[in-house]
């Protein structure tokens, strides 16, 4: 980021803080900060040197829009989002359900001419508008692990997973869980990065139809689509489905690539009772002829809906799973072996704790290709790299770089998987890269995938006990969540009935 | 229940909405058609549900087993799976299906009726409470009889506000399960903060180091060889005057060559021991010392009263805990001590059983040392609240689990404690170190304390939100409800069909007060 570009991201930072001090979240924040840009952008489009047709209709645009104050200001702001939020399009997604919630007009005022006015915005190159609003997302994600930061997948996690598929401009991708978007972004961005001479064609698929992405909740639909329009993909139509829920019905057409990182997040199982008074099955569990198994655990469901996803030649999935998606019996059992057995699922690599928003996750990375229908297993060999046994992260004081991926990237060989070597072997029990064939994984009770084989040095070793500021950075962090989850549930008893 | 219901709400006995072991029906099940299987021990306590239910054919298990269909409640009926809380809707059931202990009652809600509302009502403990009071059997076979659970109250609300309130519920336990496992995370954290600021200490990285200071400062400083230096003169000084005192005692002149007669203590192998800070140097604990004294090796007589004997069990985590002391006379302490008088500020460590606890003599006891363990003085120059760190250590723990001998338990040789390699700082540093190391643990203890009794509060919080929501507090009214009467009933009037024209038992219902 060039130096105009930090100040701004910086200013844009420094007023989440006024704001919070008003009550606001950061993540609210993000929210009212796009509403505002877009307005602004949708306007510079209008003007020279673009002249575009006018998107924002004119009560509601953002000249309108900046030249109220006070209670004037508060007013027009609340029938502009309202407004806005029936429209189709680009336009509809971003003002989803959207709300206003600054408190004090004087400082919606102060957004809107300080912060946002100032700047023409659309000049700005992908790279610096695209990199400001990725740093204001990253760093809500920091401040509410388990709020805004669950949808928020680490970045080195994403680029890594995107540098071992090697997506190019044929490829169609999907993420069925966008989050904000990064996955795609990434993938966009590795593309264009990769083949820098296109034919129009392949130009025009790339900007329009190389990623589509899926996003249940609003708010994080809103975030995904700005960033996507921010990082100048998709035209007039954004490859967005917003508000929908991926696993509710199968879908209709299939990628070449999935990239994706499910919600980790307690599965929902419940008996309830339909008008009539007769039991019947919370929707919680989908029903899909496509399915293995009936769940209502969320990683399995999309594991399941990815498999789909993909084209049955040469489809090809990235996904982040939990621990027990690899260990889990009953259902996790039965899904294994259909996975197995259908796609060659080739590499499997566990990812180091302290690394994630969300405190406590333990996840790893499955990549895997689907092949077409036979009567063989398709899984010949399942490569495991071990990247979390004895390495520790944390969110502030270590955080996880790209570069801590290097080791892994050079023993996947991407393009070339049919030329891998292993790290490890009896005589170099450290080694991290370590393969295992069918007939020993078709062994493990429960076709168990939590695969293992480093020394884990335990605490009376102390030579791999991270520094006590590592460790009160951890504690805090835990503190941090045990306080907002026990805040949540103090207001919901709080809110005295009649 | 002696909180006033909401006005559309009634208080029932669970008989009335709810079948209690209602006879099997003909199954008509294919022997083959495999069903889930719910032992005792794959239903969780309270709201932790069912892990791992078994998958088996049903010819294997048509027998001997209670049956139940999906969205019964089964509930543990026998001590102490029943005070447990196991309790649970079972569901999802392959093929609708299930069977499992015989030590469940089956509890089938009836039309309108959440299984939800009645399994929740059953994880409150204070219900639990008073199902215990009403177990009847023989000792260790007591079991919860099906009346009692039939005529236990339970608050009702209609069917669409029940819709409403379980999943609120069970998104507020979550949440607080979630805080608890977070609490338990740090609870794990702590122990390891502990160990990661004892290993900082010792290497030199707690405090800014003596050669540091000295060199902002622009003064000199005594280094830790340079102590090292004076005490083994100190020491050798004691030795010979402690020598002439003796040969003086029995009026004996001493020998030409009798001091090279002292044993100069031996210095550490610093061969695979890692480099150490500006200013200090490696001494073994014979160096430091000036008394490092083994157990008298014979087990010490017990009385009922007297000096507290301390065994390895009584040293941990640093301390020496006088709660739980066996005792011994005070002639037997005289014998047991007569090597070396125990004195306070000593350190008692251990050699086995387990290996490498430490702790300090407190300010005015007079302890009898036990079996297993060594006696390490301080040199003058030497704090003992420093050794005691080195002692306990990361870095030490995994040196004597090195160096430790014997294939059945592991255990440390006398010589093997002489020869413990400390790392030492100058001695203005080790006061740092001290000091900062205290403050620290203070403040771990107090963390230690604050989290146990948060995780505990947890648990009471849970409780807590179940008995607020059987109150009708945890989600607002919505007047469209329609009253639970009428639900009530519709029960009854349906009974009424089903049973063929005979009326339910009469029971005592309890009515809802109005409130005001």
């Amino acid at each position: 980021m060039n130096v105009t570009a930090s100040q701004i991201g910086n200013r844009v930072w420094n007023m989440a803080h006024v704001l919070k001090d008003d009550g606001l979240s950061y993540l609210a924040y993000v929210e009212q900060i796009t509403y505002l840009l877009f307005l602004k952008m949708s306007h510079e489009l209008t003007q020279k040197p673009y002249k575009r047709p006018v998107v924002v209709p004119a009560p509601y645009d953002w000249p309108t829009l900046s030249s109220k104050r006070g209670a004037a200001l508060e007013k027009h702001y609340q029938e502009t989002l309202e407004n806005l939020s029936q429209k189709k399009g680009l336009l509809g997604i971003i003002f989803l359900k959207a709300k206003p919630e600054i408190q004090d007009p004087a400082k919606l005022h102060r957004l809107i001419h300080d912060l946002i006015e100032p700047h023409t915005w659309v000049s700005m190159t992908v790279d610096v508008k695209g990199a400001i609003y990725e740093e204001l997302l990253s760093r809500t994600a920091k401040e509410s692990p388990s709020g805004a930061g669950q949808y928020f997948t680490p970045r080195p996690v994403i680029d890594a997973m995107v540098a071992a598929m090697q997506p190019g401009p044929d490829d169609t991708i999907c993420d069925p869980a966008a989050g904000t978007g990064g996955f795609l972004l990434s993938a966009h961005d590795y593309v264009v990065k990769h083949h820098p001479k296109l034919n129009p064609d392949q130009m025009r698929h790339v900007k329009d139809d190389l990623i589509f992405a899926c996003e249940l909740v609003p708010t994080t639909a809103r975030l995904c689509a700005m960033n996507l329009h921010l990082h100048g993909i998709g035209g007039k139509s954004l490859p967005l489905l917003a508000g929908h829920d991926s696993l509710a019905t199968k879908p209709d057409r299939t990628f070449s690539m999935v990239l994706a990182n499910p919600p980790f997040g307690k599965k929902g199982s419940m008996m309830s009772l339909d008008d009539e008074g007769n039991l019947e099955r919370e929707q919680q569990i989908p029903v899909r002829d496509d399915f293995w198994i009936g769940t209502s655990n969320k990683q399995f469901n999309f594991v399941q809906h990815i498999h789909t996803l993909l084209k049955t030649d040469g489809g090809r999935a990235g996904v982040v799973l939990p621990d027990n998606v690899l260990f889990e019996g009953g259902g996790g059992e039965t899904l294994r072996r259909h996975l197995l057995k259908s796609c060659d699922v080739h590499t499997l690599l566990r990812l180091p704790t302290g690394i994630f928003y969300k405190p406590g996750v333990k996840a790893n990375v499955l990549f895997f290709d689907k092949k077409p229908g036979s009567a063989k297993v398709q899984t010949k060999k399942l490569w495991v790299y071990d990247l979390r046994t004895n390495l520790h992260f944390t969110l502030k004081q270590k955080p996880i770089t790209l570069g801590d991926f290097d080791d892994f990237l050079a023993c996947y060989r991407p393009g070339a998987l049919h030329k891998r070597k292993p790290t490890w072997s009896k005589d170099n029990p450290d080694g991290r890269w370590r393969s295992y064939d069918w007939a020993e994984l078709e062994k493990r009770d429960k076709l168990d995938l939590d695969l293992t084989w480093l020394k884990d040095e335990s605490i009376e070793d102390g030579s791999n006990l991270p520094e006590p500021d590592e460790l009160a950075d951890e504690m805090i962090q835990d503190l941090q969540n045990a306080l907002e989850l026990l805040t949540e549930v103090a207001q919901v008893v709080t809110k005295r009935p009649v | 229940m002696s909180n006033p219901l909401p006005k559309n709400w009634v208080e029932v006995p669970i008989g009335e909405i709810a079948h209690i072991n209602p006879p099997l029906d003909r199954c008509l099940l294919d022997e083959n058609t495999e069903i889930t299987f719910l032992g005792m021990s794959s239903v969780l306590p309270e709201h932790r549900g069912i892990s791992e239910p078994g998958l088996r054919p049903y010819r294997e298990v048509s027998k001997g087993y209670t049956r139940f269909v999906e969205g019964d409640v089964l509930v543990a009926k026998i001590t102490p799976c029943m005070e447990n809380g196991k309790v649970v809707v079972a569901a999802p059931l392959t093929n609708t299906i299930g069977c499992g202990s015989t030590e469940f009652h089956v509890f089938r809600p009836r039309p309108g009726i959440d299984p939800g509302w009645i399994s929740r009502f059953l994880w409150r403990s204070d219900i639990r409470h008073l199902a215990k009071t009403h177990m009847t059997g023989a000792v260790g076979q007591q079991r919860v009889p099906t009346a009692f659970f039939e005529d236990l109250t339970i608050p009702v609300p209609s069917t669409s506000e029940q819709r409403r309130i379980i999943p609120i519920l069970d998104d507020t336990l979550a949440k607080i399960d979630e805080a608890e496992e977070a609490l338990e995370r740090v609870r794990c954290n702590l122990d390891r903060y502990r160990a990661s600021v004892l290993k900082a200490a010792c290497e030199g990285r707690l405090v800014p180091t003596e050669a540091e200071l000295a060199r902002q400062e622009n003064r000199d400083y005594e280094p830790a060889s340079e102590l090292l230096k004076r005490i083994l003169i100190a020491r050798r000084e004691a030795w010979e005057k402690a020598q002439l005192e003796a040969y003086a005692k029995k009026d004996k002149t001493p020998p030409k060559d009798w001091k090279s007669r002292y044993l100069e203590p031996q210095p550490p192998d610093t061969s695979d021991l890692p480099d150490l800070p500006e200013g200090w140097c490696w001494v073994s604990a014979t160096q430091i010392c000036a008394q490092v004294v083994d157990c008298h090796n014979k087990t010490a007589p017990y009385s009922g009263q007297g000096i507290p004997l301390i065994r390895t069990t009584n040293i941990r985590g640093g301390k020496i805990d006088l709660q739980q002391t066996k005792f011994v006379t005070e002639t037997t302490y005289n014998h047991w001590s007569r090597r070396c008088p125990p004195e306070p500020g000593d350190i008692l460590f251990t050699r086995e059983a387990p290996m490498g606890e430490a702790g300090i003599i407190p300010d005015g006891a007079r302890l009898c040392m036990g079996q297993r363990m060594m006696l390490l003085r301080a040199s003058e120059g030497i704090l003992n609240h420093y050794l005691l760190i080195a002692l306990g250590s990361p870095d030490m723990m995994n040196h004597i689990f090195q160096n430790s001998i014997g294939t059945g338990v592991k255990h440390l040789r006398v010589r093997d404690v002489e020869g413990l390699p400390i790392p030492l700082p100058p001695f203005a540093e080790q006061q740092e170190i001290v000091l900062e190391v205290e403050r620290i643990i203070s403040v771990h203890g107090e963390l230690e304390r604050f989290v146990a009794v948060n995780r505990q509060r947890c648990h009471t919080l849970c409780q807590s939100i179940l008995k607020h929501t059987f109150s009708g507090k945890l989600v607002p009214q919505d007047p469209a409800d329609e009253p639970a009467s009428e639900l009530l009933e519709r029960i009854r009037a349906q009974r009424r069909e089903l049973e063929g024209g005979t009326t339910p038992r009469k029971r005592a219902v309890r009515r809802t007060k109005k409130s005001s």
